[in-house]
């Protein structure tokens, strides 16, 4: 004999949506945040992963920073201040081979001579201009980093005050334009 | 023979079976939670957000869509959840295999283009809480009518259906 009855009573499904709206709505307020203040106030903008294209890349021939531009792809990384050297140490060797490195810090100057890497002291930001690096949410100098191919295009640039951490990131967007 | 008397359903009634739901249920809440370990693990809590929410506005799309198209609730209610975000996060798993992300992966779902909606992930979340508490409503009140045709002794309560039976042994 079929039971022709429902096996759900037709309540179950509201309380299972109230449930699940529940629990989201917590997760993603309290677990997945929302951004920081150095982060980039367009989400999407933010490591998005992909290389700008050749044909709308910017131009940065004649910028003034110690690095093989148009030469060799140059690896651009932005701090606020002298990083601490073991950690720009971890950062800067997920950067490709062939590619080189230059330190921008908006205040001091060292930070960057453990590692060997050039630093340019660049307080008014001219450098995070012309790559086009967007300012974080709190307004203050950029963290992140910059990669500019070996026809002087911009081809990635993005706020990341994590990207010391993010090794595997770095290699990849570096070996992509090497 | 055990004399115990083994329910007799609808066919259409499988995808609702309670021991079936929460299997899926459970299932789906254990493996988002490793992916959204796995992407906080890379500062990337956001990207889960995204494409999980995205992913749960398609599940409730194609459940609302399939309701109405067959008069029956689809297989897999909860698992198509799971599903469509794995879809949608198909490219960061090209990029953890060493594939930069690229325009045409707007293909899964948006995977591009969704990071840019105004609002953002609480677009998404608006948009997929509305989307999913249609069908919430929609299948709430096929329940209801099919219980209350059943009450009244309308055969299965699947009207205009065939008359399929499906035994399903400790349901």
């Amino acid at each position: 004999m079929a039971d022709a009855r429902p096996p759900l009573s037709p309540g179950l499904p509201l309380v299972g949506w109230l449930l699940m709206a529940t629990v989201l709505t917590a997760v993603v307020a309290g677990v997945v945040g929302g951004p920081g203040p150095l982060d980039d106030p367009s989400r999407g903008e933010q490591r998005p992963g992909f290389l700008i294209d050749p044909d709308e890349a910017r131009v940065v021939r004649g910028l003034d920073i110690p690095a093989p531009i148009g030469v060799r792809p140059v690896f651009v990384a932005f701090g606020r201040q002298p990083p601490d050297p073991a950690e720009l140490r971890d950062g800067l060797e997920d950067v490709a081979p062939g590619v080189a490195s230059v330190l921008v810090l908006a205040r001091g100057s060292g930070g960057g001579a453990a590692t060997g890497v050039p630093v340019v002291l660049d307080a008014r930001g001219r450098v995070a201009d012309a790559v086009g690096l967007d300012s974080p949410r709190d307004g203050g100098p950029p963290i992140g980093y910059a990669l500019i191919d070996r026809s002087a295009r911009v081809r990635y640039a993005t706020l990341d005050p994590t990207w010391t951490r993010q090794g595997f990131e770095v290699a990849l967007i570096t070996r992509a334009v090497r | 023979m055990n004399g115990v008397a083994t329910p007799v359903w609808p066919i259409a009634y499988r995808p609702l079976r309670p021991r079936g739901l929460l299997v899926q249920g459970a299932s789906v809440a254990v493996a988002e939670a490793l992916l959204l370990a796995s992407y906080r693990g890379h500062e990337a809590g956001f990207h889960w957000a995204t494409h999980f929410l995205v992913g749960l506005s398609a599940a409730a799309l194609t459940n609302l869509a399939w309701l109405a198209l067959k008069g029956a609730p689809a297989r897999g209610q909860l698992l198509s959840i799971l599903a469509w975000h794995l879809y949608a996060m198909l490219p960061d798993l090209l990029f953890s295999r060493g594939i930069p992300h690229d325009g045409w992966m707007d293909v899964f779902l948006a995977h591009i283009s969704s990071h840019y909606v105004p609002g953002g992930i609480t677009t998404w979340l608006a948009i997929a809480l509305t989307l999913s508490s249609a069908y919430a409503i929609v299948l709430s009140r096929w329940l209801a009518a099919r219980l209350t045709e059943a009450e009244a002794g309308a055969g299965t309560g699947l009207a205009g259906r065939r008359q399929e039976l499906d035994r399903c042994p400790g349901d």
